[in-house]
């Protein structure tokens, strides 16, 4: 497994992964700047807006980010027509677990790294608002795992079709139904997994002043639920991604 | 002479075809084996499952003198270097990289690295990315890989597909050279016969999956000769030198002779020469693989009778 691993690493070497997992924390972090609380009041609220609103930026991110990660992952084999050629070398379990460690690597590199940002945009903007250690390692979990589901679902469609497009367009269309059912009923969200960032999230728009045009962010609780659903679908796409390599005949 | 592969009554199916069929493969150690045959039949799906890539419906695979099976499957591969359709490497990485990672995955040091480059003449190119290499470098980056660790066995399909000639010719010398320069034993596919026959010394033909002919070069040469057409100027002169050579004369100025040794024929061409016959064109046939297993059957049918 640790040679399977290694050449993982070689492979990705001038694939430029890494700065796909930089670019989405990134791309949050600037998001999240912009919208940079002012006064005494937002500024006293400030970590409960940036939790709230960090699921619907992932919400609009993240899918297509897994979608690159792992078509990436798999394209690398399809163009060098190297799987033949591994399966002569090495086992179907280690080069498909080499793979899915290298890839769930990636993806916590990503969570933490906008978990950094995050913290770190408090820091910078002088947030008052205690920091929510708890919540933020939540927001780590939730993300962690729906990225994990959404990546074994466009690792299994890459190896279906050994073409990137698949995944990129489930990808983009995941995008767009996840962001509309972020703003429908939570019920409708629940069947929408591209957008279950969303549910997940342990925030909610507890006040909205229509005519200070003011809001105030607070705790519901966490959605273990949905989480441990969550994992489960993940764990299920990781192992029909495993049946099928290690049934394809090529 | 010791057998480095052997199959015995060898099946693959997909669905209600039989994409090999009972396929009986013997390769005797240290030779190159041609294996030929029309495109679709069978020979990649029997080195496929000569690798474990996929698997047989029925029979068995012995490699290296033992029977095939899911435990000691790479620990033969790992005495076997293969390129199968089409050839391997990543595409942003350099030959040198990439030779690392096969080297890293077969247990081998770098140092073999230099040798295989050496090999496939490829030293001089080896930090350039794969992606910028063209067919031919990219098949003997494919048959360097494969030459990682020197193993006892090589298992090409088809490498000089898609080559041009000079790339052709560089990978016949290349193959035909690696029994004597690396210790290999070579089984190499292809669909033509006449690209086999300046390399080989063995040969095993299949069509439909099924295994046609299998045996020494020169004894698949014999019966692989076909008609000589001539083509005359005057065939009434030709037909008494015809006819006193036991062949059949008629009036066409194309006269179709039966297969002749190099030496009659050339006799007979100076004969017809001398004749004033006019001889300006002699265009030998070579059978078609079909051809060849009718001849080779009726030839065993004769015997038998």
């Amino acid at each position: 497994m640790n040679k399977a691993l290694h050449t993982e690493f070689q492979k990705a070497h001038r694939r430029h992964d890494l700065w796909i997992c930089l670019a989405v924390p990134l791309a949050a972090a600037i998001w999240s700047a912009s919208a940079m609380p002012r006064g005494a009041d937002e500024l006293a609220n400030a970590y409960s807006a940036l939790l709230y609103s960090l699921p619907v930026l992932n919400t609009v991110l993240m899918p297509l980010a897994m979608a690159v990660l792992a078509s990436r992952l798999w394209d690398v084999e399809v163009k060098g027509c190297t799987v033949k050629l591994l399966y002569t070398l090495q086992t179907r379990r280690s080069l498909f677990a080499a793979k899915a460690v290298f890839g769930a690597g990636e993806i916590l590199l990503m969570v933490l790294l906008e978990l950094a940002a995050t913290a770190l945009l408090g820091y910078i903007q002088h947030y008052t608002e205690a920091f929510p250690a708890a919540q933020l390692a939540y927001l780590g979990v939730c993300t962690y795992g729906v990225n994990l589901m959404l990546f074994f679902s466009e690792l299994l469609l890459m190896l279906v079709f050994s073409n990137p497009m698949p995944a990129l367009c489930v990808a983009i269309v995941g995008t767009l139904l996840g962001l509309f059912s972020a703003f429908m009923p939570r019920l409708v969200s629940y069947f929408v997994p591209w957008g279950y960032y969303v549910p997940l999230g342990c925030y909610e728009v507890a006040v909205w002043n229509e005519a200070e045009h003011t809001v105030l962010y607070g705790m519901t609780r966490y959605n273990w639920g949905l989480l441990g659903f969550t994992m489960l679908l993940a764990a299920l796409l990781f192992a029909a991604a495993w049946q099928l390599i290690r049934n394809k005949e090529v | 002479m010791q057998t480095v592969i052997e199959t015995k009554a060898l099946c693959k199916q997909y669905g209600s075809r039989m994409a090999v069929d009972h396929v009986e493969l013997h390769v005797p150690q240290g030779c190159v084996y041609g294996f030929i045959g029309p495109n679709g039949a069978g020979k990649s799906t029997t080195m496929k499952m000569l690798l474990g890539l996929i698997h047989p419906t029925a029979g068995q695979v012995t490699l290296l003198g033992q029977t095939l099976n899911e435990k000691n499957r790479l620990a033969l591969l790992r005495q076997t270097g293969s390129m199968i359709e089409s050839p391997a490497g990543y595409l942003h990485l350099t030959a040198q990289e990439n030779l690392e990672i096969v080297a890293d995955l077969k247990d081998i040091p770098y140092k073999d690295i230099a040798r295989v480059l050496d090999i496939v003449h490829l030293t001089q190119d080896k930090n350039r990315r794969v992606g910028q290499y063209s067919l031919g470098m990219k098949q003997r980056l494919g048959i360097a890989m494969a030459l990682l660790g020197s193993p006892k066995l090589l298992i090409l399909d088809e490498p000089t597909n898609g080559l041009d000639p000079a790339g052709i010719q560089e990978m016949r010398t290349l193959i035909q050279s690696m029994p004597a320069a690396t210790g290999a034993t070579v089984l190499i596919s292809s669909h033509l016969l006449g690209e086999m026959e300046q390399m080989v010394e063995q040969v095993g033909i299949i069509d439909h999956g099924h295994m046609l002919f299998e045996g020494p070069l020169s004894q698949l040469q014999r019966h692989s000769r076909g008609d000589v057409a001539v083509r005359l100027l005057n065939p009434a002169k030709a037909a008494p030198v015809l006819r006193a050579n036991g062949l059949p004369a008629g009036d066409s100025c194309t006269v179709t002779l039966p297969p002749l040794q190099d030496a009659l024929l050339a006799d007979l061409v100076q004969k017809l020469a001398d004749s004033g016959a006019g001889v300006v064109e002699v265009t030998p046939h070579t059978k078609s693989l079909e051809e060849i297993f009718l001849s080779l059957t009726g030839t065993e049918a004769a015997h038998h009778e």
